[in-house]
């Protein structure tokens, strides 16, 4: 039920993504992915189980964007990462069957969690979409903007919510 | 098996993570012509680098094959080095004789495969035979210069009397003052030899060079024989006692030419008609 209850919020990002931050460009620059707080929030479970919503999620999110692979290979890193993390961060971190949020896991640590796995998420999105390296102030604004962006909305959710 | 099935056991979660980055991947390179011939182009760099790598290595597997080849070369450059200088002589002398100066000296690679160069029977053994139309009586080069005479043959190899052997004696000249000699040797050394019956007239210096004199029809004219190192001349005497660095180093002898000489067996004969 649980599972089930994760794949409605799952769905829930994905749309709120692809029907409004979409069309969200601001100046070329600005490409906020939000739908990934829907991931870094998951409740705690089985390292492969994580890794493969992660992974669904992006080919989802792929075919949406007509990007084949670029949300999909960085939807299982940070999915792949975040059990690391949440173990270095959070004593018995196993434990943290409720979704992860600032109100389960601690203000501090959820703050560093979502940075980290933001900037990685663009990171990765928007070095597979420039590939070239050919302009690389611009894509390390287009990373940093949108990351800001993103990080904004996705603060806000996981911190106002209520354990 | 057991460590293989532990191996993916305790590694699970990473390899999931690999093989779910994999399709990632190719579903990207797949839908991407630009990032996918980069990718390939890559790929191909580095199996290029990859191939010239292995290359450089069994390159030296292979610098037997190399050196062999070398000689051969050699040997055909050196032909047609005495083939073009004795078109030279032609053209210098214009004799109708000298028309069969290009027939003279033929050059055959060989590879010394045995040898004795220590004691006072000394010998080298070479890889060609009369299958290569070596016959006894030919003489025998190196790189540095002159090494001996064929003494015996069979189908595949040659048993060659080096000019350190004390029955050898060759034919020089000391290049400087043109004056003849016969080299000799008596050991032990396999670096030095003597040269004998050059008179007391004529002026000879330590490091003198001293070179093939070509009278008998062994060797061609001026092949390096060796140097001067030690000229001796006590008051009593007629000849010098001459002592010669070699030119051939036969510790290091690896290839050898052999000289053919087809106008020989001419030269020779008229020497039956000496009264």
């Amino acid at each position: 039920m649980n599972l089930l209850k994760e794949i409605g919020k799952l769905a829930a990002a994905l749309l709120i993504q692809v029907l409004l931050f979409n069309n969200l460009h601001f100046m070329g620059i600005c490409f906020p992915y939000v739908y990934i707080a829907a991931l870094i929030c998951l409740p705690v479970m089985s390292r492969p189980t994580e890794m493969l919503i992660g992974f669904a999620t992006g080919l989802l999110m792929d075919m949406f964007c007509s990007s084949p692979g670029m949300h999909t290979a960085a939807c299982v890193l940070i999915t792949w990462l975040r059990p690391v993390m949440l173990s270095r961060m959070v004593q018995e971190y196993e434990r943290v069957t409720i979704p992860v949020s600032g109100a389960s896991i601690g203000v501090a640590p959820f703050v560093r969690l979502a940075v980290t796995l933001c900037l990685l998420h663009h990171a990765v999105v928007f070095l597979m979409d420039d590939w070239s390296l050919l302009q690389p102030g611009w894509l390390f604004l287009r990373w940093t903007v949108s990351s800001a962006m993103s990080l904004l909305f996705i603060l806000g959710y996981g911190l106002t919510r209520k354990p | 098996m057991q460590n293989l099935l532990k191996f993916i056991q305790t590694h699970s979660n990473f390899l999931l993570f690999l093989c779910l980055e994999a399709i990632a991947f190719l579903l990207f390179l797949s839908a991407n012509p630009f990032q996918r011939s980069s990718v390939l182009s890559a790929a191909n760099e580095a199996a290029a680098l990859l191939n010239e790598g292995a290359d450089h290595v069994s390159g030296y597997f292979y610098l037997g094959q190399a050196n062999r080849a070398l000689a051969e070369e050699n040997a055909q450059l050196l032909a047609e080095n005495a083939r073009l200088r004795s078109f030279a002589e032609a053209a210098k002398e214009q004799d109708s004789l000298y028309q069969y100066a290009n027939l003279q000296w033929r050059f055959r690679p060989a590879k010394v495969v045995d040898m004795e160069t220590r004691t006072q029977h000394n010998y080298l053994v070479l890889n060609k035979g009369s299958r290569d139309s070596i016959r006894v009586g030919q003489g025998v080069l190196s790189h540095d210069g002159v090494v001996g005479v064929v003494s015996s043959v069979n189908s595949h190899f040659a048993l060659v009397i080096p000019i350190i052997h004390p029955k050898m004696n060759v034919s020089c000249r000391l290049l400087k003052s043109g004056a003849t000699g016969f080299l000799h040797w008596q050991g032990p050394s396999s670096r030095h030899a003597l040269l004998t019956d050059v008179a007391r007239h004529i002026a000879v210096e330590e490091g003198d060079t001293v070179v093939s004199s070509g009278l008998t029809g062994l060797f061609p004219e001026g092949v390096h024989v060796g140097v001067i190192d030690r000229a001796t001349l006590d008051d009593g005497d007629t000849y010098y006692t001459l002592r010669v660095r070699l030119a051939t180093d036969f510790r290091s002898l690896q290839y050898v030419q052999i000289v053919e000489n087809p106008l020989k067996a001419m030269q020779d004969s008229l020497l039956y008609h000496v009264p």
